[in-house]
């Protein structure tokens, strides 16, 4: 597990990361969302170890991550400009891995490296910037370690290879209990392979929560009530986070227990009605307006 | 906290990213090394022949330029690789990339870090020894590098190395303190030349507004790895007279382990701070943020005070007006550079003044203590009481005394710093009596603004009756007080008080050479009086006389000059020029060649009889005076103040007996110049009766 309280980094005057405090577990794909400058790459450099927080604490599995090697052969940092030697090719780069990580798996780099097409002996300067994601994320895969962070890893990537990457850690995660942690400014990249999401806005943690919880509470639902009814009652009594009139068809989007809700509607003499799923990017929208974000502004 | 990594996988790892600067450092020193030396080795032999008497001039040309002190393609090669290893090993602090990728592995950033700096020594040194074994195996392969040629080749190479670390050392620690390559080379100049600067500068203020500032000639060198390099092999050129000379000086070996302790220390230092570096810095100006404006101010101070030294360096006078001009510049510029080096952005040249003032504080503290002498440095003299013993070095007296076999020893020490070291009077109230009178007229000056350098100008001329001494009071606390001073002679209690230390033993002892009882440079030098072969006068003109004497005859000169110089009193020399001077000239037997140099015992003046008698009985000719019998006719050429010269023969026997009894030989005429005065505008060039050329050039006694 994974656990950061009140972890703050600044930047001379520029607070990068304001007392985040933050759980992950094991076993999820956990994602951290935010815009450019919100402090998701201050945050995985810091549980990287690469900077110290100027307060708070990070443990990873229970041990603090700065300068402490023996942690930090639990996990794969991929940055979001990854390095490479200089001349190196794919394979001296393994090799230095190898020497690094005490799981190195060699035989499953020579494996994904087949898989994914890389030329094991080109240089890597002369690859293209998808090529070099995909060959960190080998690297990484390969390191064999129990967490991966990413830091904008899935950009620059295709869907197919996308699609890839993700079964990927759907198989490591099912076998050794593999955790990705993957930072990205874009929810739609996400929506698919998250089981948790963290919002970071300017340095601060907006929330932390299950997708399953977040999208199980959240509703919604596009219904015509018969022309002799007065929906204004029911409307109050559902408090609609947000809601939209065209004709005589109403969209709304509603917090609450989606049987519960259904019983309430009927009360309105429907002549139709839909649940239809939301996206991430709406939950979002809509949760956090209520904690008075204009989440649009923040997101895009 | 165990990683699979081991110490030497990650130097094997790290220098494999080192590819190019160690194929650099290969190729350079084949180049600089065995292939000079085979060019030498051809120039060599293609002299060979010709020279074969002087094969040991041969060997040691060949070992210096190759393998010696002299190897300069080798030093540059290894300052290169210093700067570049340095660089090149400390860049991935300077890069965010680099540092985001070392900082997430599971390395020790120490444990990286000390993989590179160790790297960074073994790819300059590795290759700079082999091939420097190389090219000592091919010199030896032709017979020009014996096994002291050899010692000498490993001593210069100790002397390199340890030259190397340090600069190296000091480079890397400035990668340390920067985030930024450009940054990382400026640091670097203000580490390893900032303290030297700051001794310079305070000595240069000194010199400007302390009338009476005493300056050793050592110099600063010390504070600095590069100039101390320097000195360390200048030490050697100064010795590099002969084949014999297959060696350093002691205290550059002393210099050796002082350089490596410090560059150890400076080491463990660095990688403290490793652990302190913020992975962030990479690509900033500095990486410790509390740092700034502490190195902010160390590099505003000597700025502004060289500003301030500058504008006023230019008059005579010491003009305050530009002094605080020059101050002021140099804060503001320095302010502006150092602020928008540090943000990289120009509009921050204003940001941070605080640490701005806190300079100009220090700054303007520290001129005022120059321009106001709060400490009497120009001013005051201790208590007479308080003085145990006292030296008293005077340029004018005995002014060309230096014993060459001296500074061949190997030492650098002038004449005066041995004077002042070694000189112990007791007659405190005569050196009290100058000491004070010097104190006086640095008063006066000082209320006069004077720069030390215009009176120096002014008053220490030959003609001037003002005349320049050092005093070196010993004080009963142990302390050393000496300054400067310039005393007028035409001052009766000060013409007396040099008298009375003039004649005294103590004096004389220190001040003449072969007087001296110190045996480590005594006149003869290790080799023994036996070693003497041949002895050579000089009585002007350049016109020299060898005579080759036994050890006893040798030892009889020598004694004789000993107790004639000994007898020499200050009113004498008042009136009295040396006729000329006596050097020896000795070889030594190496086995497989010879050595000769030469030891200066010392001038020989009209009153020595003894010795003029002995010259003449071994064969050497000397006279004590010139006979006007002897002269046909004297051409006086006078001097007029454009440099023209109105030239006058004077033929009349009684013109000639009137003038001989007051010229002197015009070569050894200032050897006492401030207290016997010629005068200047004259020449007089003396014709003998069986000669159409002049023997000597005379001068006039004053």
């Amino acid at each position: 597990m994974i656990e950061a309280v009140n972890v703050t980094k600044h930047f001379g005057d520029i607070v990068a990361v304001d007392r985040v405090t933050l759980h992950i577990e094991e076993g999820k794909v956990f994602g951290l969302i935010g815009t450019n400058g919100a402090g998701k790459s201050t945050f995985l450099r810091m549980l990287s170890g690469i900077l110290r927080p100027d307060s708070g604490l990070i443990e990873i599995d229970g041990q603090s991550v700065f300068e402490n090697p023996a942690c930090k052969e639990n996990f794969f940092h991929i940055s979001d400009e990854a390095f490479f030697f200089l001349n190196a090719t794919p394979d001296e780069m393994a090799r230095f891995y190898e020497t690094c990580y005490p799981s190195y798996d060699r035989s499953r780099y020579e494996d994904l490296m087949q898989r994914f097409e890389l030329d094991r002996k080109r240089k890597v300067s002369t690859f293209s910037k998808g090529m070099k994601k995909q060959l960190s994320i080998i690297l990484g895969l390969a390191a064999n370690t129990k967490y991966m962070f990413c830091d904008e890893t899935f950009d620059g990537l295709d869907p197919v290879m996308r699609q890839g990457v993700k079964s990927l850690f759907a198989q490591d995660m099912t076998d050794r209990g593999f955790t990705p942690i993957i930072a990205s400014h874009n929810l739609r990249e996400l929506e698919d392979i998250c089981d948790t999401v963290g919002l970071l806005y300017k340095g601060g943690m907006l929330l932390s929560e299950d997708l399953d919880d977040i999208k199980g509470d959240i509703h919604k639902i596009q219904i015509v009530f018969s022309s002799n009814y007065d929906p204004s009652g029911l409307l109050e009594r559902l408090k609609p986070l947000e809601q939209e009139k065209r004709g005589s068809l109403y969209t709304l989007i509603v917090k609450g227990d989606q049987d519960e809700l259904k019983k309430l509607m009927l009360e309105g003499d429907p002549v139709f009605m839909e649940t239809l799923p939301l996206s991430l990017e709406e939950i979002f929208i809509t949760s956090t307006g209520v904690e008075g974000y204009d989440i649009k502004k923040i997101i895009y | 906290m165990t990683s699979k990594r081991s110490f030497t996988n990650t130097v094997k790892e790290d220098l494999k990213r080192r590819i190019w600067p160690l194929a650099l450092s290969i190729v350079g020193f084949f180049f600089a090394l065995p292939v000079l030396a085979l060019i030498k080795v051809q120039d060599h032999i293609s002299s060979y022949e010709a020279l074969r008497d002087t094969l040991p001039q041969l060997q040691y040309s060949f070992v210096r330029f190759t393998i010696g002190s002299e190897s300069g393609f080798a030093l540059c090669g290894l300052m290169i690789m210093a700067v570049l290893n340095a660089m090149h090993g400390m860049k991935y602090l300077h890069s965010r990339q680099e540092a985001d990728f070392y900082g997430s592995i599971p390395v020790m950033r120490t444990s990286k870090f000390s993989a590179a700096y160790l790297n960074g020594i073994l790819i300059g040194v590795i290759p700079y020894i082999v091939m420097l074994l190389f090219a000592a195996a091919l010199g030896a392969s032709n017979g020009l590098v014996t096994a002291a040629g050899f010692l000498y080749g490993m001593q210069t190479m100790l002397i390199y190395i340890s030259s190397y670390i340090l600069i190296y050392t000091f480079i890397v620690l400035a990668a340390v303190l920067t985030g930024h390559g450009a940054v990382t080379v400026a640091a670097a100049g203000v580490l390893m030349f900032g303290l030297e600067i700051y001794a310079e500068l305070l000595d240069s203020y000194g010199g400007m507004f302390f009338i009476s500032k005493y300056s050793s000639f050592d110099g600063y060198t010390y504070l600095s790895p590069v100039t101390l390099l320097l000195r360390m092999i200048d030490t050697n050129d100064s010795i590099n007279i002969n084949p014999s000379q297959y060696r350093y000086p002691a205290q550059s070996f002393v210099i050796v382990v002082i350089s490596l302790i410090v560059a150890a220390a400076l080491f463990m230092l660095t990688r403290l701070l490793i652990k302190l570096r913020p992975a962030e810095a990479a690509g900033r100006a500095m990486a410790f943020e509390a740092s700034k404006p502490f190195i902010k101010v160390f590099i505003m101070i000597p700025t502004a005070l060289a500003f301030g030294l500058f504008f006023p360096s230019i008059s005579d006078s010491v003009t305050y007006g530009w002094m605080i001009f020059g101050l002021i510049v140099g804060i503001i510029l320095s302010q502006a550079v150092i602020e928008i080096i540090y943000e990289f952005d120009f509009k921050a040249c204003v940001k941070h003044l605080p640490s701005t003032a806190v300079a100009a504080v220090i700054v303007a503290l520290t001129a005022c203590f120059f321009v106001l002498d709060p400490t009497g440095y120009d001013t005051k003299l201790p208590a007479e009481g308080s003085i145990e013993s006292s030296a008293l070095y005077v340029p004018g007296i005995n002014s060309d005394g230096y014993d060459y076999r001296y500074s061949y020893d190997g030492n650098t020490e002038s004449e005066e710093e041995r004077i002042m070291r070694d000189m112990r009077l007791t007659d405190t109230e005569s050196v009290y009596t100058l000491a004070k009178s010097g104190t006086e007229f640095a008063k006066a000056n000082r209320m006069r603004r004077k720069s030390h350098d215009a009176v120096y100008d002014a008053f220490d001329t030959v003609s001037s009756s003002y005349t320049e001494i050092s005093v070196n009071l010993r004080l009963r606390s142990g302390r050393q007080f000496k300054r400067t001073y310039y005393v007028d002679l035409n001052d009766s209690a000060n013409l007396d008080a040099l008298r009375r230390i003039y004649d005294t033993d103590a004096y004389k002892n220190a001040e003449y050479y072969i007087l001296s009882d110190a045996s480590a440079y005594g006149p003869y030098g290790t080799d023994g009086i036996d070693s003497i072969q041949k002895i050579s006068y000089e009585s002007g003109n350049y016109e020299t006389r060898d005579h080759e004497l036994s050890s006893s005859e040798v030892q009889s000169l020598i004694d004789t000059v000993r107790n004639e110089t000994r007898a020499l009193s200050f009113d004498y020399l008042r009136n009295e020029a040396p006729i000329g001077y006596i050097y020896t000239e000795t070889e030594v037997d190496h086995g497989s060649y010879r050595e000769s140099y030469s030891v200066n015992i010392g001038y020989v003046y009209p009153s020595f009889e003894k010795t003029i008698a002995l010259l003449n009985e071994y064969g050497i000719e000397a006279k004590a005076e010139l006979y006007p019998d002897d002269i046909d006719h004297i051409i006086k050429v006078k001097f007029d103040d454009e440099g023209e010269h109105i030239s006058e023969q004077i033929e009349s026997g009684d013109e000639i007996k009137k003038l001989v009894p007051n010229l002197v030989k015009s070569n050894f005429s200032s050897q006492n110049y401030a207290i016997f005065k010629v005068a200047e505008d004259s020449n007089y060039e003396v014709y003998y009766r069986d000669s159409h050329m002049p023997s000597e050039i005379y001068v006039l006694k004053e």
